[in-house]
């Protein structure tokens, strides 16, 4: 390398460093970390989540299917679930599709800008994952009825948020913002200001910067953050009950629709609702993580 | 392309990172800003760049005022310290990147074709495919080159080019920049702490310190006639010995040395008092001595041009060189002083 440095004048040799792996044994062609324990650890986590999370996912799988295909079929395409279906959904990648530029805004401030308050401002955040969600309900219900301080002059303006599923869509973003924040913060905190800066030399204007440089290397968060926004929002219960008034085919989410079966010893058809909530859920779960795969 | 920069002051808080500084760089001229960290390079450099604001005093680019220029505006090519590559984006992606947020872009065409001419330019074609972290350290220098030079810039800075890249690849690449800036007939600003590297690429050296540029002159210069004491320690490897002048005589008031006479000295203090002596490793005697031998011989390790030898003298430890020597560690020898420059202390 010196000998060639030294004669190809303009021209060092274009050196390659390769990370040399160290020798490492396979385990069921798997490919072992450099602590032991490999067989402990991972048959106790196949255990943890066998007894926590799919055990019970497989009875709510089973449940329903005792009222026979048909039955499923026929309780799950009666016009008031597939209404509230929709609502949950739909409403659900609303508020967590608004919350992406929210969040980040508010990510933003948290980060870059020092004034006074920010600390509380930070711990507030969190507040929507501390909260009692029924308590949350109540607030925001009080705040957006038609005779509350915010409800009053929309509704002056002829918009009534209360009991309709614009309520529901600000429940749920109440609830989802934290988690597009807490996603951001750290890999905002962490890019590089020079980076920044670099594109100004190069002649960016600081929209250009914004929109090339720093917001595809927070993409990857932000998906993040919009996939945990939206998993909590559609499972959402105690924070919308309050706010959506419950009308059957206009304001009635799915989880409700659950819990009404329920009371009616319908549990067959109350698991019925469920299972189809577990399938759209992990459809759309899965796209996004496979979307964030590609993104990251 | 000159650059004059007159009576610049920048504060941060109570402390002044800048302090009446002013710099002539000539069109086609290297200019290295050396100094200890902290001592203000990298800010200068920064304002030349338009990513920080002086407090007062103006610089002028080909003589017009940058004050309220921002950097998207000044087409001055900056290379930071740990590259700053887009992450995100391709090499290709990276250099194309000022290219691509230009009011009017050129055609795509246009841009792949200045893009490998330049990535060719900076011996890295092969890898524009890749992102920034599958690639070396010295790859990364040269992507965070090509994407500079891709705005075709009137000025070039950078801030420790070399630093974060070891003993080997900094070497070859330093030769390389050197020549890219003649070949482009670039006019080059860039910082460093390293002595070596500022002598060995610059036309000019600004050596900085607290803020202030302490002295700016050719590498001989520099070299032959330090201005100040702090200069004479900062550049080669020198020893500092306590010393007292008398007006013909230089005394070592804490070494076992016998005084010099001033047509021994290179340079001496002006007024009589207590002074600092520097002495270059080349500038010894060292001969075998018995027990009365004034200096204890520490180490020895060759170098290139002999033998480096590290000494006790008193209760100071002084470096010096030889071409050969049959001394090993443990020996005494008589120590004395060929040459010095002489400052006065304070």
């Amino acid at each position: 390398m010196m000998a060639a440095a030294s004669t190809v004048f303009i021209a060092p040799p274009v050196e390659r460093e390769k990370p040399t792996g160290a020798a490492r044994g396979r385990w069921f062609g798997l490919r072992r970390g450099p602590l032991p324990g490999f067989g402990l650890t991972f048959g106790l986590t196949l255990l943890w989540l066998g007894l926590i999370v799919l055990l019970p996912l497989a009875a709510l799988a089973l449940r329903p299917w005792t009222l026979g295909i048909e039955g499923v079929f026929r309780s799950l395409s009666e016009p008031r679930v597939l209404a509230a279906l929709r609502l949950s959904f739909v409403s659900a990648l609303l508020a967590a599709a608004l919350n992406v530029p929210l969040g980040l805004l508010l990510a933003w401030v948290l980060v870059r800008e020092r004034f006074p308050g920010r600390r509380l401002l930070d711990a507030a955040v969190d507040l929507p994952f501390a909260l009692p969600t029924a308590v949350a309900g109540l607030a925001l219900t009080a705040l957006y009825a038609p005779n509350g301080w915010l409800g009053a002059p929309l509704a002056a303006l002829g918009w009534q948020v209360a009991y309709t599923p614009w309520g529901i869509g600000i429940a749920m973003m109440f609830v989802g913002l934290p988690f597009i924040v807490r996603s951001v913060e750290p890999v905002l905190r962490d890019f590089p200001r020079d980076a920044e800066e670099v594109a100004a030399t190069l002649g960016a204007t600081a929209a250009q910067t914004m929109w090339r440089v720093v917001l595809p290397a927070l993409r990857p968060a932000l998906l993040a953050g919009f996939t945990m926004a939206f998993a909590r929002a559609v499972g959402e219960y105690g924070s919308i009950i309050f706010i959506a008034g419950n009308r059957p085919m206009v304001s009635e989410i799915a989880p409700l629709l659950i819990v009404i079966r329920l009371e009616q010893f319908d549990y067959a058809g109350a698991s019925a609702v469920g299972l189809a909530m577990l399938v759209l859920a992990f459809a759309i779960l899965l796209a996004l993580n496979l979307l964030q795969r590609r993104a990251g | 392309m000159s650059v004059v920069v007159e009576h610049l002051h920048r504060r941060f808080g109570m402390a002044a990172a800048l302090h009446d500084v002013a710099l002539v760089v000539e069109r086609g001229e290297f200019v290295a800003l050396l100094g200890p960290s902290g001592s203000g390079k990298t800010t200068l450099l920064r304002i030349l760049a338009g990513l920080d604001r002086a407090d007062a005093g103006t610089v002028r680019i080909d003589g017009q005022d940058m004050t309220d220029v921002p950097a998207r505006g000044r087409r001055i090519g900056f290379v930071f310290q740990h590259y700053a590559l887009f992450r995100h984006m391709s090499v290709f992606e990276n250099v194309a990147f000022g290219l691509r947020v230009r009011p009017r872009p050129p055609a795509e065409a246009e841009i792949s074709r200045r893009v490998m001419a330049l990535l060719e330019r900076v011996q890295i074609a092969d890898l524009a495919k890749r992102r920034p972290d599958q690639i070396s350290g010295g790859q990364r220098q040269r992507a965070a080159l090509a994407r500079a030079l891709a705005i075709e810039p009137k000025l070039l800075l950078l801030d420790e080019p070399f630093g974060a890249l070891d003993a080997e690849v900094r070497k070859g690449l330093r030769r390389w920049l050197r020549d890219l800036h003649r070949e482009l007939g670039l006019t080059s600003i860039f910082v460093t702490h390293d002595q070596e590297e500022a002598m060995e690429l610059a036309d000019r050296v600004a050596v900085m310190r607290a803020g202030r540029i302490a002295q700016y002159d050719t590498p001989e210069v520099l070299m032959e006639s330090p201005a100040d004491s702090f200069i004479a320690g900062f550049l080669g490897e020198t020893s500092r010995l306590q010393a007292e002048w008398d007006g013909a005589r230089l005394h070592f008031t804490a070494s076992p040395l016998p005084p010099l006479s001033a047509p021994s000295l290179r340079r001496h203090p002006g007024r009589p008092g207590a002074a600092w002596a520097f002495v270059r490793p080349h500038d010894w005697a060292v001969e075998a001595a018995g027990e009365e031998g004034n200096a204890v011989l520490r180490a020895r390790h060759p170098v290139a041009q002999g033998i480096r030898l590290e000494l006790a003298l008193g209760g100071e430890v002084v470096e010096a060189e030889l071409p050969t020597t049959s001394l090993q560690p443990g020996d005494r020898c008589q120590l004395r002083v060929l040459a010095a420059r002489a400052y006065e202390a304070g």
